[in-house]
């Protein structure tokens, strides 16, 4: 009913309607596991947007953790031993591919390989 | 205006008081008698309600001194009731001697509606010669000091009645606020508005306006006279016979003057107050559930939160806008607290200064506090903030919490219950600074999604997981400077306190 869907739209909170149309565009892209639905231990290739970037700085070590949502779910990628990487800030989106790994309740996917997209 | 109503009878006896000539504009008398049918009496009655009604509100104004009688010099009954009385013998006077007059003068109102018919009169009264347009002026000057007064009592009492009002959850908390001249600042400039909005709307024209006035007056009196009729119903006081006979009788009076504004005027501007009124209540009354529904979660937290055990956890968030002196002092502080995880957050809505703050975070060597920053392309800073300690909080519901906020059903919400799991100490934080629940927990619900997370660095995790439990400190300030100087008092107290 046009009426009911008029009223949901409108009512909608904003999250959730940032979060459809984020799930929306990374849709439309071929060849994309949505990121709720990630199989662990296997190469997939995901999308999504950065939410936060957070540098971390381990003795020696340093990382890069950078956490990256589809609008269904999210992931954060590390980057080892990487303290800077050009262009990686909050906002950018991203198509990577790596290998899923759940720590808890979290799923990290180490050193990916990614590529950004234009928004 | 006593001068005049006396000139005026003076030279009535005297006889040299004429009528007014008609002027171009003024309305012309109906011609009467000439067709003496039933419409005409049906016009002539509705002409004598709606005088009624209008006269109606001449007489507002008296209920003032019934509201004030706590303000009156002891004995406070004896003084309001002799004010009552000198204030009605006052305006019964002149009210009768300007109809006594105008009878006399035959002053016709203007289809304009102004000049009005006290100037029209005085102006007869006083005549033309010096003396008598000084008087006129004088008369005219009085009208408008009179108005001024009257204008100042509702900003004298408005934002006083407000204030109650938000005090018992009917209106937003703000109103209870005092400015710094111990008056309700906020209420105040609601009300300048809300009257500024009014006059550009209506023109500044009086005959818009006083229906308006009118329905809102006679309003509140039907249901002020109705409610002492009910206390009178239900107290059964000595007398209360008597007094629900008076009040009753009131409530009807005023009903009817207020359902003849409603019928007359319903064109000239009556409709917009049956419109926003239910609307105005309705949100009113949402706004109560709200913060009823608010105040009722604080309350019921209270045994639980006293009685919970003290967290051995401790996640801490130091919101920093750049790194300056006052961040650094912060978050040096931030480490004497031991925290088991710390982090700098930042929320990014310029990308910019997010990028100079995380070079000169790389550089400056704070290297054993990890900077986070987090995307905020709506600019909402305050509600990214929160977003960040509800999904820290929302992650512990993975851990084995002994101590949850019992989930609450929110009414209303589309998405049905959801529970949600916070610590009761930053829900306390939350609600303090957010006064919607409502959106609160949206946002912490909106971090429940699966694979969410943020703690799996240095930590081992499996002990964490086993007695940990977070709490996220957080900043009741939205801007994140300030909190960053908060935090430095803080620190440079500390050393005198060892």
């Amino acid at each position: 009913m046009p009426l009911r869907k008029l009223v949901g739209r409108m009512t909608k909170s904003v999250e959730d309607s940032d979060r459809e149309l984020l799930a929306a565009f990374y849709d439309d892209l071929e060849g994309l596991t949505q990121l709720d639905k990630l199989p662990l231990r296997v190469p997939v290739r995901f999308g999504g947007e950065i939410n936060s970037v957070r540098i971390v700085p381990r003795a020696g070590a340093p990382a890069l953790e950078v956490t990256v949502s589809d609008g269904r779910g999210s992931v954060t990628a590390v980057f080892l031993g990487r303290r800077k990487i050009a262009a990686m800030s909050p906002g950018r989106r991203l198509i990577a591919e790596g290998v899923v790994v759940a720590r808890g309740p979290e799923r990290l996917v180490y050193n990916p390989w990614y590529r950004f997209i234009p928004r | 205006m006593g001068v005049m109503l006396i000139v005026g009878v003076v030279k009535l006896i005297g006889g040299d008081l004429g009528t007014i000539d008609p002027v171009h504009g003024m309305i012309k008398a109906s011609k009467q008698g000439s067709a003496a049918d039933g419409l005409f009496y049906g016009a002539g009655l509705a002409a004598m309600l709606h005088a009624f009604a209008v006269s109606g509100t001449a007489v507002t104004g008296v209920e003032a001194i019934s509201n004030g009688v706590t303000a009156f010099k002891k004995p406070e009954w004896l003084n309001a009731r002799r004010t009552l009385v000198i204030m009605g013998s006052v305006l019964g006077t002149l009210f009768l001697g300007l109809s006594f007059l105008a009878s006399h003068v035959h002053p016709i109102p203007f289809e304009s509606g102004y000049p009005t018919v006290i100037s029209e009169v005085g102006k007869k009264v006083f005549g033309t010669s010096t003396l008598g347009t000084v008087m006129f002026f004088a008369l005219q000057a009085g009208t408008f000091l009179i108005l001024v007064l009257a204008a100042n009592t509702s900003f004298a009492d408005f934002p006083r009645l407000a204030s109650f009002h938000a005090g018992d959850n009917f209106m937003p908390k703000q109103l209870t606020k005092r400015g710094h001249r111990l008056v309700f600042s906020n209420g105040i400039i609601f009300l300048a508005g809300a009257a500024a909005v009014l006059i550009l709307a209506t023109g500044a024209k009086v005959e818009n306006l006083i229906p308006l006035y009118a329905i809102g007056v006679f309003a509140s009196f039907t249901l002020s006279q109705a409610g002492m009729a009910k206390h009178h119903l239900t107290k059964k006081e000595s007398g209360w016979r008597k007094g629900i006979f008076v009040n009753g009788f009131g409530a009807f009076l005023s009903f009817v003057v207020l359902l003849i504004f409603i019928y007359f005027k319903f064109s000239h501007g009556a409709w917009v107050i049956l419109v926003l009124v239910p609307i105005m209540v309705t949100l009113l009354v949402r706004l109560n559930k709200q913060y009823e529904a608010e105040e009722h979660q604080l309350v019921d937290e209270v045994h639980a939160a006293v009685s919970a055990p003290i967290l051995r956890r401790h996640v801490v968030l130091v919101f920093v806008s750049r790194l300056d002196q006052s961040t650094a002092r912060a978050v040096q502080y931030a480490r004497t607290l031991m925290p088991d995880e710390m982090r700098a957050v930042h929320i990014a809505w310029d990308r910019q200064a997010a990028e100079e703050l995380a070079d000169s975070w790389r550089t400056l060597g704070l290297s054993r506090v990890s900077l986070e920053l987090v995307d905020c392309p709506d600019r909402r800073v305050a509600r990214a903030a929160l977003d960040v300690v509800a999904r820290e909080v929302g992650d512990a519901k993975t851990d084995d919490h002994a101590h949850r906020i019992p989930p609450v059903a929110h009414p209303g919400a589309h998405q049905g219950p959801r529970p949600i799991d916070a610590h009761p100490a930053v829900g306390e934080h939350r609600v303090a600074r957010v006064p919607h629940r409502r959106r609160v927990r949206r946002s912490a619900a909106g971090v429940h999604r699966p694979a969410k997370g943020a703690r799996h660095r240095a930590r081992p995790c499996a002990r964490s997981r086993r007695d940990g439990r977070t709490i996220a400190r957080v900043s009741r300030d939205p801007q994140p400077r300030v909190r960053a100087t908060r935090v430095i008092a803080v620190a440079l107290l500390s050393p005198e306190g060892r």
